[in-house]
């Protein structure tokens, strides 16, 4: 469908003729991300008509729905009992998702803009997290948490989202602040403002695409996290949104068409979200900065 | 390039970082894990005080059950159990089987402890651990023995690692079994006469159903599916009591028999002679199952549990025999397991626990376990059946009458057997491993864990 | 009005601004320390709260595989006994040389992927781009008890590939991918690949939008193609989200479990067993949480090494 755009009359014009390669690539692009598109998308289908199938129905591979059976959503919303299941996660995500941005963004500030003794090794110390695989620590995680009543609460698993995000987020705004021009900051600092100042009237309102881009990964992250609020939640209604998919796989039956509406049901939050985002930040800047 | 930055790439990461990023790690190591050795003291836990089989009525008490049962049968259970005692109330925490064998330990360890747990493979360790209650008392004052069959698969010696003879942790719900379901249509239209009594005239049915070009045993091994012939073939085979000290890893037990090894070659010839697709590898269990109801294939050999899927895909051309045997006048022995209920060591209200245990082996009961497809501890007292379902219980009927009910291998031999078991099935069918060679790979790591 | 504020500011700091490598070897030479007190405040809550709840349970984890531990009961001393086992173990090289594998299925096509969809995605500013992302950005959204399951039935005896195949006439070819010893690592590796492309292709766009559109603007009135634009202006430039995604995408491919926990489950055989698979495997199912530590200390250890090398070569390319 992106195919469809391209035509002679579609560059935006300099005053020169478009070489051979640049008609090329006009051409080849759209074609490029059809195929990205379609090579994704593909996947999705057997997803979506198994959605809509008979519950119960037996389902091997592709096959075209019979009928629309849009009641397996709300099937799956009451086994699962998503309304409770929903609410956590969207109370855990308004509670992990602002914090660790915010704490991030400190870090990586200080990280990417501060000369100050030990920077390198403090930044070593928070890298090393990315290393830590989630499968192994979560075990002795339980009995620490337990040892400090924060087990069976949301505030614990909250507590131990925002740590376990830390090192990517302050890896990542320490390489995006590293990027900025070390003239905005003197600047402002020639004008007498404060680091804190410097930090929040000078960098983060041109740091959009970085922090929406890190806020969305981690809205992800914390959506789709699963094995923490497994150990660390005993009470299964608290637990979060993809907690429900276990509804549907048992120890030897899998009922498809209902496990497919309820990954609808887990994912769709995430689309919007996304959507959201992309709507009213990402795309503001960039056809700023087009028109600009 | 150049007139770009790119300090992120410039000279912060050296070698020096890295070390001293290690020596921070290392002295906060010292400061902080002195006190850090988790766990629970190892005493086994018995029920104390005077054991009744009374149910106080004028308290009001409350019981979480925590279970992974996806049938009906656990919450049916226990609404006719609160329906016949108003005092007590259930609180139910289901959890999705592959989560609940994750996390049901921690929470079993955790003060708020479910009073009632659904017994799944792993949470033998918990008996050393003193957090399973040993209900053995209960039993005798019930008279369980006589009321529940395989109570023997929820017996363990203290060290949690010896089954089948020790304290009693618990009772089975709904019981599992296993035995050949087959599409009539298509057996009439080959020409097959059913059912077969031995494993050599079911062989002779693969044979010429294969010459038709069909395919005959339709099995699943992606997730290990090939154990279920397996199982079976070591129950027609294998002695009962070399099944039992394996199955129940008892010290110095081995599956190195020639009984096992006519079983694991049997399953390899199926395969090596295309009764079973060569694809078998690729397929999950469940797919295997539903491509059976959808009309594929003739046999396939599974349990109970997938009665539903395939009475629902077949319909009418749905059918079930026992599994066959060695000859035609062995008795029947198959395999199987079930929902087994124990009880928290950490339970305030252990008679209640175990007044819902009693309960589960009913006659009451019996009809809410058959309607959610198990078959119920009193056999005799299951609601007739007709179609597919009746043919299944009567096949049940039968195992019970022959005590011919034997464990999985790999549900209590050893706590890793499960993966072992499935990854030597899928070099076996894959021929990257011979029968010598599959059956020293189980019995490594079974003498790995039994040391 | 805030977009113009980026493109105006970011764009003249760029243009007026000394190159700031230039500048960092002298700064280096002789350091300007700022007193440390307010760069530390700053550090403060992050390193504070990934302290509490990621380090001192990952060190947990290590005094711990210094024991025989179940998981339950209380551990009893092994000394270093878990790291011979660990090293003993004949599946351990195998997951090794499967995880290496899957580097390049995990980080080296993504990469590849997300720049060029980024370089097109931004080059091509016009309606639908937005529709296009949000489309490429799917996989990241779903969750991995879901990516397993669909990928199964596209991999499956009649799944997409197989339908595929037989409509082109090579039905010979048909099979069920994920339990063939030779395809199984190979499918697995593109499920990854068609996850993580995704997570690479945001991260770049959110540097190409970091870029100055008069870069572009003044390459293309010297007449240079896409290709030229691509390797001589987005690539360079995106250099810091390459080394970001470039540590995320290894990691990912190194502890890499989820995904085949949902697919192969290791199999068929040991085909497809990587560390991961086995530090699972020992932790939940068999009840060794003490190996399972043993192995997660060696696994932590040789992912940082990997990570750090790679950044010292991404730094030292010029």
């Amino acid at each position: 469908m992106s195919a469809t755009k391209t035509g002679p009359g579609q560059h935006r014009g300099h005053g020169r003729r478009p070489g051979p390669g640049e008609v090329a690539g006009r051409i080849g692009a759209p074609v490029v991300l059809a195929l990205f598109m379609a090579a994704v998308i593909v996947p999705f289908l057997p997803l979506l008509s198994a959605a809509v199938q008979p519950a119960g129905t037996p389902l091997t591979g592709l096959e075209l729905p019979r009928g629309l059976h849009l009641e397996n959503f709300a099937g799956a919303w009451v086994t699962a009992g998503f309304g409770s299941l929903l609410w956590s996660s969207v109370l855990i995500a308004l509670a992990v998702v602002p914090a660790s941005v915010f704490f991030a963004s400190l870090a990586g500030y200080a990280l990417a803009t501060m000369n100050f003794r030990g920077r390198e090794k403090i930044f070593a110390y928070l890298l090393l997290g990315l290393a830590i695989p989630t499968e192994v620590t979560v075990i002795p995680l339980y009995y620490d948490l337990r040892a400090i009543g924060l087990t069976n609460t949301r505030w614990g698993l909250v507590l131990v989202e925002i740590a376990a995000f830390m090192p990517f987020g302050a890896f990542w705004m320490r390489s995006h602040f590293s990027t900025m021009p070390r003239a905005l900051i003197e600047a402002a600092k020639l004008d007498g403002a404060s680091s804190w100042r410097i930090l929040w009237g000078v960098l983060m309102p041109n740091s959009r695409p970085a922090v929406t881009t890190l806020g969305v990964l981690y809205f992800v992250w914390c959506w789709n996290q699963f094995m923490l609020p497994l150990i660390l939640i005993q009470d299964p209604a608290q637990r979060t949104a993809p907690a429900g998919l276990g509804f549907f796989t048992g120890q030897y039956n899998v009922d498809v068409p209902l496990l497919a509406a309820a990954t609808v049901i887990v994912i769709a939050p995430v689309v919007l979200v996304y959507l959201f985002f992309q709507r009213h930040f990402i795309r503001g800047v960039l056809d700023g900065a087009l028109k600009g | 390039m150049s007139q770009h930055p790119y300090p992120w790439t410039g000279r912060d990461l050296s070698r020096r970082t890295l070390l001293s990023g290690f020596a921070v790690t290392g002295v906060a190591a010292l400061a902080g894990c002195a006190a850090l050795t988790p766990g629970a003291s190892s005493t086994p836990a018995a029920a104390t005080g005077p054991v009744t089989t009374a149910l106080p009525a004028d308290k009001k008490i409350m019981l979480k059950v925590a279970d992974a049962d996806d049938t009906s049968m656990t919450p049916a259970l226990l609404e006719a159990f609160q329906k016949k005692h108003p005092n007590v109330t259930f609180e139910r925490q289901y959890t999705g089987w592959d989560d609940y064998l994750k996390s049901i330990n921690l929470t079993m360890s955790a003060t708020t402890a479910p009073d009632i747990a659904q017994f799944t493979p792993g949470m033998q360790n918990l008996i050393p651990g003193g957090l399973l209650l040993d209900v053995s008392a209960y039993g005798k004052a019930y008279g369980w023995p006589d009321k529940f069959p395989g109570l023997d698969q929820i017996t363990f010696e203290p060290d949690g690692k010896t089954v089948g003879t020790g304290a009693l942790y618990g009772v089975p719900g709904g019981l599992s079994f296993e035995g050949v379901y087959y599409n009539k249509a298509k057996a009439a239209e080959l020409g097959l006469t059913v059912p077969v009594k031995t494993v050599e005239e079911l062989e002779a049915l693969f044979v010429k159903a294969k010459a038709a070009g069909e395919l005959a045993l339709v099995v699943g091994n992606l997730d290990g599916g090939l154990n279920h012939p397996f199982n079976q073939l070591l129950s027609v085979y294998l002695k009962p009591e070399d099944r039992t000290a394996w199955a129940f890893g008892h010290k110095g037990a081995t599956i190195v028999l020639p009984e096992a090894k006519t079983a694991a070659a049997t399953l390899k010839r199926w395969v090596d002679e295309g009764y079973i697709s060569p694809d078998v590898n690729g397929i999950s269990d469940e797919d295997a199952t539903a491509g059976f109801a959808k009309g594929k294939g003739v046999f396939r050999i599974s349990g109970n549990w997938a009665a539903a899927a395939v009475a629902k895909g077949l319909g009418d051309d749905a059918g079930y025999f026992s599994m066959p045997q060695a000859t035609a006048d062995s008795k029947i022995r198959t395999t199987g397991a079930g929902v087994y209920y124990c009880v928290s060591s950490k339970s305030a209200n252990a008679a209640a626990a175990a007044a819902f245990l009693d309960f589960v082996g009913s006659e009451e009961a019996a009809k809410i376990t058959a309607d959610a497809g198990f078959m119920a501890p009193k056999a005799d007292a299951m609601p007739a059946k007709t179609g597919l379902l009746g043919a299944l219980q009567e096949g049940w009927q039968a195992t019970v009458r022959d005590k011919g009910l034997q464990p999985f291998i790999q549900n209590a031999s050893t706590p890793t057997m499960g993966d072992t078991l499935k990854t030597q099935l899928q070099l076996l069918a894959g021929g990257k491993a011979t029968v010598d060679e599959f059956l020293a790979g189980i019995q490594a790591d079974f003498d790995n864990y039994h040391k | 009005m805030a977009a113009n504020r980026l493109s105006g500011p970011v764009a003249a700091g760029r243009r007026e601004a000394p190159p700031i490598q230039r500048r960092l070897p002298a700064a280096r030479r002789r350091p300007r320390r700022r007193p440390a007190s307010a760069a530390l405040l700053y550090l403060a809550p992050a390193v504070l709260l990934y302290t509490l709840f990621t380090v001192l349970p990952a060190l947990h984890t290590g005094y711990l595989s210094l024991f025989d531990w179940d998981g339950v009961t209380l551990p009893s001393f092994a000394g270093l006994g878990n790291y011979r086992l660990v090293f003993a173990d004949p599946q351990l090289r195998a997951a090794a040389v499967h995880a290496g594998t899957l580097i390049i299925f995990f980080s080296a096509l993504p990469i590849l992927f997300g720049l060029v969809g980024a370089a097109l995605v931004a080059r091509h500013r016009r309606r639908g781009m937005g529709f296009v992302r949000t489309v490429l950005f799917l996989p990241q959204v779903v969750p991995l008890v879901a990516v397993g399951i669909m990928w199964r039935w596209v991999y499956a005896e009649d799944g997409v590939v197989n339908q595929v195949l037989r409509q082109a006439g090579l039905g010979e070819a048909a099979q069920a991918w994920l339990g063939s010893f030779d395809w199984a690592l190979l499918a697995v590796g593109l499920i990854g690949t068609w996850v993580v492309s995704g997570l690479c292709l945001v991260l770049f766009l959110s540097g190409t939008q970091r870029i100055d559109r008069e870069i572009y603007e003044a390459s293309r009135m010297d007449g240079a193609g896409p290709v030229r634009e691509f390797v001589s202006i987005t690539v360079p430039l995106l250099r810091p989200e390459i080394a970001v995604a470039l540590s995320i995408t290894v990691i990912a491919a190194l502890a890499s479990f989820d995904l085949i926990y949902t697919t192969t489950g290791g199999g068929p055989g040991n085909s497809t067993v990587v560390p991961g698979i086995l530090i699972y495997r020992l932790a939940f199912g068999g009840g060794a949480v003490g190996l399972a530590s043993a192995l997660a200390v060696v696994l932590t250890a040789v992912i940082f090494a990997i990570v750090l090398t790679l950044n010292r070569l991404i730094r030292e390319v010029p």
